[in-house]
């Protein structure tokens, strides 16, 4: 941490100490940066300059500028096609359903607070928990018909064996049962912190009303929240447009059966690691990022997520 | 103006930063530093590297364990690459197809043997057993374990149903539909990902992945090589005597136990590592035979899945010899070479490896004829390739998929054809 | 009839609790006893039996005959990377988050996108730049490497901002300002105490993440014995051939037994965090603190 907190100060300090602007007291400005200086150091050192790299990386090939070469060469890939589609049909199945168990399991577990509520919260985080070569596993067992608790279920999807369930059109299902199991725990427990934290003035003026627990939710609870979802929807959208965890998890399980460029995500990996190419997998990288930014612009200015509460107020 | 006050704080936070990277400094040697040998092996050779390091205790080495992640090192050495530092003066592989990557000009971390190992001790290898380290007539690797296939066969089921080994792949097939009919529910093979491709297609020659330089490949299954493979698995595949399960699916474990492996031609290493541990099945049944032959040939060849690789680095400087040395004793010490896991690739060694695995209760009969046939008979034609990962997704994709919805095989292998070199083209090869 | 409709309401509210529960709650109750089976039980008996608390010792023991036990040694590395990240992180998050939800100031929009920008920005992108910068600063390989960028946690601020915003009115801050507080105090005094549960939130998604991070260290470390829990894990499952037979034989005792037990070994400390981590979630916030 020395080497830190060395450097710091005279960045901090190499701020004009903020001119009065419109009258406003320049400690003000002051007190603003040395709270948030050193994350904007941060973010500077570990988010942009690598992104900035990596813009630069994908015109560069052998060491020289090269133009478009790099995006062109990933374009033309011809595993391009097939993730991409995998990863639509996943977001297509996926999203809706993560977010409608997040937000009913959220609900239902915040109508009736308490012990048991709690409990069923790290019930429902705990495959999330369960990471790498133990989640190959533990999921590798799960899709086995013959020692899976599920097996009944698998049975009457017709699988018979892990290889069966890896192949056809029970992937993506599976894919998508995963990533639910996986995804959910989490952002239950930030909307539900996010639930409880509301001014209980403002829900017991609405049970006064005799307002349904359906309408409270409906009506009240949920437009408050809504910047969380808002949230939720944004990180899960990257997440799921850059689904990568899943299927490598089912690549360690049964290597072989499915293709370790599945998805987008996973082609920029093997881009970056078995090919060495980082113009490739930043270029790559930068497309998906651009998919999901324009996903977070749009879910930003409908919910107006960024306003403080004084712009807010019109 | 206060985008200035923005854009001052971001200039003053990167002359900081370039005050960081000048006072950083960093570590420029390759291996080490201080001029140790450092060595990658994996967790089975640590315990041998560890042997060598204490025999020499002169030498200055540094022993990492690293894991057999397909990309783990590719990755690692194109991360040196970039910082000119950190490179390992010994690798093992675990993948040996990585070889291609590694020895590729891209990459040029492998370093040529030709001139550091002399020729009368790469002959001591399994014949052909080098091909896989071999581009361009310079070779890039020594082996350390081969997986020859041969046919694995349940011996009590055989006397059972009073049937014979089959000695060519004619009789294999009868041999195969002639227990799909009279026991259904037996299998004689599995054709799923390298296990199919390589046992089945591997053996038989067919030129899915035939390297005839570091950024050229030949791949043409319209050939008869090919073709008659496709015709020996069709009716296989139609009566179900053949399984796309892979091998290393538990469901798997169901052939092991019911008794409903009769016949499974796979690699050497299937009989210490799958047949007892994975599919569960009993001491004594077990045995080993040639794989068949195909017609006009007189001999079996065997084909390949797996087998470990040593590496040398090309920025070894003057630790090369102490890198080659380290390599040579690893892979060609019989006393060593005797006691590791899986066929030596070492003829000598694997003689003396041979040994116990002959009195070995767990086989019906001494497996090592066949095995040492089949490491004396690798079909030439099978290089390593950078699209690996791919020829296995694709075999699964075409012929696994043709055998499961019983379709046309050899429809199937045009679909392989255009997929094996959509493959290879990404991965930089010229398709000849 | 509306009794009986909260009833029934009341019933299929505890049955979908319940099916979700079951859902999510059998795989780790798979996981939970498969070390106590054999590794023939686990494919041949069925699903969820109990096989002996013996066994679990046993498959300890195996697990910790990898290197010498290095399992043990892995396990610090993690809890020192993981708890000087995440105490790093919450030293950056909740300040930043305060600044960002409650003053408007130049540069605040544009802290706030190019936090969302590095968010969700593809890892494989970074994988190169973020290595040479290490480099650069001769870090690579040593602890800092994996800290520092695990410390950046955009993901952290954002739940900060968020929690500011909805939960600290700005009346508050205008009646401390009144009284003469100067701004930083209006962090220390008023905005701090009401930031536990987001602390709460942030401390334990980011210490998951560190926990579980496979990619920057897989990365920046060379050297086994610096490896994390995660990294070291996936070293020693899969040369030992332990999940499934494909790869690695190593001549150790490491099989599906052993793997489920090191499964939970990496994921026990995950949920302990949760139980914490829901201690401090629980604490009611602001509860009409204000009024008008």
């Amino acid at each position: 941490m020395k080497t830190l907190t060395t450097p710091r100060p005279p960045t901090v300090r190499a701020v004009p100490p903020a001119r009065p602007r419109r009258g406003r007291r320049p400690a003000r400005a002051t007190a603003v940066w040395i709270l948030v200086g050193p994350y904007a150091l941060f973010l500077a050192v570990f988010g942009l300059a690598p992104a900035g790299y990596a813009l630069w990386t994908s015109f560069v090939h052998d060491g020289s500028f090269s133009g478009a070469r790099n995006w062109t060469a990933v374009l033309d890939d011809y595993r391009l096609g097939d993730a991409a589609t995998h990863v639509t049909t996943y977001l297509l199945l996926w999203l809706p359903i993560l977010l409608l168990t997040v937000l009913s399991l959220a609900f239902t577990l915040h109508a009736r607070p308490g012990r048991t509520s709690r409990a069923l919260q790290l019930v429902y985080y705990l495959p999330g928990a369960v990471t790498g070569s133990a989640a190959a596993l533990l999921w590798l067992f799960m899709i086995s018909p013959d020692s899976s608790p599920f097996s009944p279920l698998l049975k009457l999807m017709d699988i018979e064996s892990a290889t069966d369930a890896l192949s056809g059109g029970s992937l993506i299902a599976l894919l998508t049962v995963m990533g639910v199991a996986v995804h959910a725990g989490g952002w239950i427990v930030v909307l539900y912190g996010a639930l409880n934290a509301l001014p209980k003035d403002v829900l017991e003026a609405a049970q006064v009303d005799g307002a349904s627990a359906w309408r409270t939710m409906w009506h009240v609870k949920l437009p408050m929240v809504r910047t969380y979802v808002a949230f939720v929807l944004i990180s899960s959208f990257a997440s799921g447009s850059q689904v990568f965890v899943e299927p490598t998890v089912l690549t360690t399980a049964a290597p072989g059966q499915i293709s370790p460029t599945w998805s987008v995500n996973q082609l920029a990996y093997v881009y970056a690691t078995q090919d060495g190419d980082f113009g490739k997998a930043a270029a790559l990288s930068l497309a998906m990022l651009a998919i999901g930014l324009l996903a977070a612009w749009i879910v930003i200015t409908r919910t107006r997520m960024y306003a403080t509460n004084s712009t807010d107020s019109r | 103006m206060k985008r200035w006050h923005a854009a001052f704080l971001a200039a003053a936070m990167a002359l900081v930063l370039s005050g960081c990277g000048g006072t950083g400094g960093g570590v420029s040697s390759s291996g080490g530093g201080k001029g140790e040998l450092l060595v990658w092996v994996d967790n089975t050779r640590m315990a041998a590297a560890q042997q060598y390091k204490k025999a020499h205790p002169d030498l200055k080495m540094r022993i990492v364990t690293i894991p057999p992640d397909a990309g783990y090192v590719p990755t690692k050495i194109s991360l040196a690459n970039r910082t000119k530092s950190g490179w390992p003066d010994v690798v093992f592989l675990t993948n040996p197809a990585e070889v291609a990557t590694l020895s590729s000009e891209k990459f040029g971390y492998a370093a040529p043997l030709d001139d550091l190992v002399p020729a009368s001790v790469r002959d001591g290898f399994a014949p052909g057993a080098l091909d896989t380290c071999t581009f361009d007539g310079k070779t890039y690797c020594l082996r350390n374990d081969i997986a020859p296939t041969v046919l694995w066969y349940d011996a009590t089921l055989m006397t059972k149903y009073g049937y014979q080994v089959p000695k060519t792949w004619a009789e294999y097939q009868q041999t195969g539909l002639k227990a799909a009919k009279e026991h259904p529910g037996v299998i004689v093979g599995a054709v799923n990902g390298k296990y199919g491709a390589g046992t089945y297609f591997g053996s038989s020659g067919c030129p899915t992945r035939d390297t005839l330089s570091l950024t050229k490949v030949h791949i043409d299954l319209t050939q008869p090589n090919c073709t008659r493979v496709a015709d020996l698995l069709q009716p296989l595949a139609e009566k179900k005597a053949i399984t796309t399960v892979g091998p290393i699916d538990p469901a798997f474990s169901k052939f092991g136990k019911g008794h409903k492996i009769l016949m499974l031609p796979g690699p050497a290493w299937f009989g210490d590592f799958m047949f007892a541990p994975a599919f569960k099945v009993p001491e004594g049944r077990i045995a080993a035979a040639p794989m068949p032959t195909w017609p006009g040939e007189s001999k079996p060849y065997a084909g390949q899945v797996g087998g470990g690789a040593f590496l040398v680095s090309a920025h070894a400087g003057d630790r090369t010899k102490d890198a080659t040395d380290l390599v040579r004793w690893m892979t060609t010490d019989v006393g060593l070479q005797a006691r590791q896991p899986t066929y030596p690739a070492f003829t000598a060694a694997a003689n003396k490896w041979g040994e116990a695995k002959s009195k070995d209760p767990y086989y019906a009969s001494d497996p090592m004829p066949a095995l040492t046939a089949a490491a004396g008979a690798l079909r030439a034609g099978f290089g390593a390739v950078r699209y690996e990962a791919d020829w296995q997704t694709s075999f699964n994709d075409t012929l696994g998929k043709a055998v499961d919805s019983g379709g046309n095989l050899r429809t199937a292998l045009d679909g392989w054809q255009d997929k094996l070199e959509a493959a290879a083209r990404t991965s930089g090869y010229t398709v000849g | 009839m509306s009794e009986a409709m909260t009833a029934v309401s009341r019933g299929a509210r505890a049955l979908y609790l319940l099916g979700a529960a079951v859902f999510f709650g059998l795989p780790l109750l798979w996981l939970l006893l498969a070390p106590t089976r054999t590794a023939d039980d686990l494919t041949t008996g069925s699903p969820l039996d109990f096989g002996s608390l013996g066994q679990v010792g046993e498959a300890w023991s195996h697990l910790t005959s990898y290197n010498d036990g290095e399992i043990t040694l892995w396990i610090g590395n993690s809890v020192i990377y993981a708890a000087a990240s995440v105490v790093l992180a919450l030293l950056l998050c909740v300040p930043a988050g305060y600044v960002l939800a409650k003053q408007e100031f130049a540069g605040r929009r544009v802290l706030l996108t190019l936090s969302v920008v590095t968010m969700i920005m593809p890892p494989a992108a970074l994988v190169l730049p973020l290595y040479l910068e290490m480099s650069a600063l001769g870090l690579t390989g040593t602890v800092w490497s994996v800290i520092l960028p695990l410390s950046f946690y955009p993901f952290g601020v954002y739940l900060a901002f968020l929690h500011f915003q909805a939960n600290l009115p700005d009346s508050l801050l205008d009646a401390a300002r009144v009284d003469g507080a100067s701004e930083l105090r209006l962090f220390w005094s008023v905005a701090l105490p009401l930031a536990r549960p987001v602390i709460a939130l942030i401390a334990f998604f980011g210490f998951v993440r560190c926990w579980t991070d496979f990619f920057l260290p897989f990365v920046m470390l060379s050297d086994d014995r610096t490896f994390t829990l995660q990294l070291g894990l996936m070293s020693l499952l899969q040369s030992t051939g332990a999940v499934n037979n494909s790869s690695g034989f190593a001549d150790l005792d490491i099989h599906q037994p052993e793997a489920a037990l090191a499964g939970l070994v990496a994921c026990a400390p995950l949920l302990i965090g949760f139980v914490l981590a829901q201690r401090f979630l629980r604490t009611g916030l602001l509860a009409g603190a204000e009024k008008g």
